[in-house]
């Protein structure tokens, strides 16, 4: 039996983050937390998150489970709360649904079987440079961005961190040196492209939930995107695989 | 990526190729283009009489100028006996233009004005009893002038002879689709109806029909033949794609080719969750690109999320979405199609978007050829294909984004 409060806002967090990637995922109800890894249908993009039990109200579960949840039903309840308002979480692994109450609004959610949803695994990836710098930014520079092109070119050098869009015919850049970075540890010059819509949509999370991001990345290689809120109770991270055109 | 598809960019940008006759872009009263085949093919009209005896094979057809008031009502040869391969494009793979054109123009067609709302009416009911017959139709009718024209030529619709308004009409008792029938009298969506009957392995022709009498859904109305047919094509293509989705990846990469009226079909099916493209090159000559000196390059696509709106290449990319969805669905696997046409001069006017269902259908019956990865079969590719293969990459968003977009997994171990 799982039972949990929290506030609606860092609920919606958690489920707006996974549902830029799929419809449907499988959620791992811990003793010290909620954690979800899943990867999008084409295997671009994948979010990997823990809401530490830390983050609720209240939290109690006396046993490990998972449960696989239709991310527009969760919404459709989680629609009338507002930021502040505190959601209730049941879940009895007899009945098979998850109970929502919200105020005294109560849904009773029918879950999916998990039995067909693959556990996701994380690559390890060597990734030399680490960028942390304000979401708002990154925001901006993709908004520019999006006008022209269909991809972003992330680059970090030892003293500056770069952002270039090239479309058919303009061109978007973005530069911020180092001084007015959070960090940047980089040794030696690293480049990758990303496709925009991924990457926007996962910023458009990363700016609604904390003013700060921390950026790892390599050569032609994936990124790391990683943020947290609620305290550091909700951690986020994405993985985004790149796009490489010289070949 | 999985995002709503943009607008593609083109070689060359053509308006007639946007529009083929349907949107009067160019601002003129007519077609030119199509006045262009009308004035070539000017002869005598066959029928110089005002009542005209024959079997509808059986054949309908629904206007949509001066929509919700329309012209509607059967068509009908001045042949009797066997008629049904006249109406029926799945059986006219591996005929010529000629011979399409040749027994399309003897298909006459009544009309008769129609509010879509109000199925009320002999010429109305008779219609629908015809959309809902299995074998050809014995009929007579009696127009009010002698039929008008030589052939009416559409984007998406097949070609069909001269129209005059109905008068009178008679219809021998039609042998009727049990199928369809049931379809009329139970109580099912519109939607409901043509995905039972396409999975009773009733003709996408067939059903085409019976949608564009009203014979479906709660609300019976006469829908315009022209978007009959993409509605048709639309609804069992996503029934087909949201199956398809669930399937696992393919694991190979496929090329599966066919040539038919001059038009080159190359259709490349790999590993990856589902999306799909049309790409049309239409050489200068052919029936939309009538006064271009480039060949036009244009294409719609869309991702695992699908469209939002409707695709600007217009009906033939439901078509061919439709026919790619089938063969994924009867292999159980889940795949990136990319769909290749070149059409070639000798592709002198449009004939309806049969031809890009039904080709597709067959080029993807035939025995592909097999890579082992994308590098192989572009090289296949290009070896078919007359334009180069990177114009075609060029304008491709699939095959471009097949090429550079890594996935997670190309970087370890995920599942």
């Amino acid at each position: 039996m799982f039972q949990g409060k929290i506030k609606a806002d860092f609920i919606k967090t958690i489920i707006d983050a996974t549902a830029i990637l799929v419809d449907e995922a499988k959620f791992k109800l811990m003793l010290d937390g909620v954690y979800g890894r899943t990867v999008d249908p084409a295997h671009v993009g994948m979010i990997d998150f823990k809401l530490k039990k830390e983050a609720f109200e209240e939290y109690e579960n006396k046993e490990e489970s998972e449960i696989g949840i239709d991310l527009e039903k969760l919404k459709g309840i989680l629609k009338i709360a507002g930021a502040e308002d505190i959601v209730e979480m049941n879940y009895q692994k007899e009945e098979g649904r998850l109970i929502v109450t919200v105020r005294n609004i109560t849904r009773k959610i029918s879950l999916l079987d998990t039995s067909e949803m693959h556990d996701t695994k994380i690559p390890s990836l060597d990734l030399p440079a680490e960028i942390v710098v304000a979401t708002e930014q990154i925001h901006q520079a993709i908004r520019a961005a999006e006008a022209i092109s269909d991809h972003i070119t992330l680059i970090a050098d030892k003293d500056k961190f770069e952002m270039v869009s090239e479309g058919d015919t303009d061109v978007v850049e973005m530069q911020i040196p180092k001084e007015q970075l959070y960090s940047l540890k980089c040794e030696e010059k690293v480049k990758s492209m990303f496709p925009l819509d991924y990457l926007s949509d996962m910023i458009k999370i990363a700016r609604g939930a904390s003013d700060e991001i921390t950026i790892n990345l390599g050569n032609n290689y994936p990124v790391r995107l990683s943020f947290e809120t609620a305290g550091g109770y909700i951690k986020i991270v994405y993985l985004l695989a790149p796009r490489i055109e010289s070949e | 990526m999985k995002t709503k598809p943009k607008k593609f960019v083109s070689m060359d940008e053509s308006i007639c190729i946007k529009c083929r006759g349907a949107k009067l872009l160019c601002g003129k009263k007519r077609c030119p283009v199509l006045v262009r085949y009308y004035k070539s093919l000017e002869t005598k009209p066959l029928v110089e009489k005002k009542v005209i005896f024959g079997s509808s094979p059986p054949s309908i057809f629904v206007g949509r100028i001066g929509y919700p008031n329309v012209y509607a009502g059967p068509m009908l040869p001045p042949i009797r006996g066997n008629t049904a391969y006249m109406d029926t494009p799945e059986l006219w793979h591996g005929k010529e233009i000629d011979d399409i054109v040749s027994f399309r123009m003897k298909l006459i067609r009544g009309k008769h004005r129609i509010n879509v709302m109000n199925i009320k009416g002999k010429v109305a009911e008779y219609t629908q009893e015809i959309a809902m017959a299995s074998k050809p139709v014995e009929m007579e009718v009696e127009f009010e002038k002698k039929p008008k024209g030589v052939i009416a030529l559409y984007d998406e619709i097949q070609p069909h002879g001269p129209s005059a308004p109905i008068k009178k009409l008679w219809i021998s008792n039609p042998k009727v689709h049990h199928k369809i029938e049931k379809a009329f009298y139970d109580e099912m969506t519109a939607k409901e109806a043509v995905l039972w009957l396409y999975r009773e392995g009733t003709f996408v022709s067939s059903i085409q029909k019976a949608f564009s009498t009203g014979i479906f859904g709660l609300q019976k109305k006469f829908v315009p033949t022209r978007w009959s047919i993409t509605a048709v094509d639309d609804i069992i293509g996503k029934d087909l794609v949201e199956e398809v989705k669930q399937y696992p990846w393919l694991n190979e990469f496929r090329i599966y080719y066919t040539k038919s009226l001059d038009n080159l079909w190359v259709i490349l099916v790999y590993p990856g969750a589902w999306q799909y493209e049309l790409i049309e090159a239409w050489y200068p000559n052919t029936a939309w690109n009538p006064l271009g000196k480039e060949i036009v390059i244009y294409g719609d696509h869309e991702y695992f999320c699908g469209r939002n709106d409707y695709a600007s290449i217009g009906g033939c990319y439901y078509a061919a979405r439709l026919a790619t969805a089938e063969m994924l669905k009867k292999e159980r696997r889940q795949a990136g199609v990319v769909v290749l046409r070149e059409i070639h001069p000798g592709y002198i006017m449009p004939v309806g978007v049969w031809n890009v269902r039904e080709n597709v259908r067959k080029a993807l019956q035939e025995e592909p050829r097999k890579c082992d990865n994308a590098k192989e079969a572009l090289l296949f590719i290009s070896s078919l294909l007359h334009i180069p293969i990177r114009k075609w990459i060029e304008s491709s968003e699939l095959l471009k984004n097949m090429l550079y977009q890594r996935r997670i997994d190309d970087y370890g171990n995920i599942l």
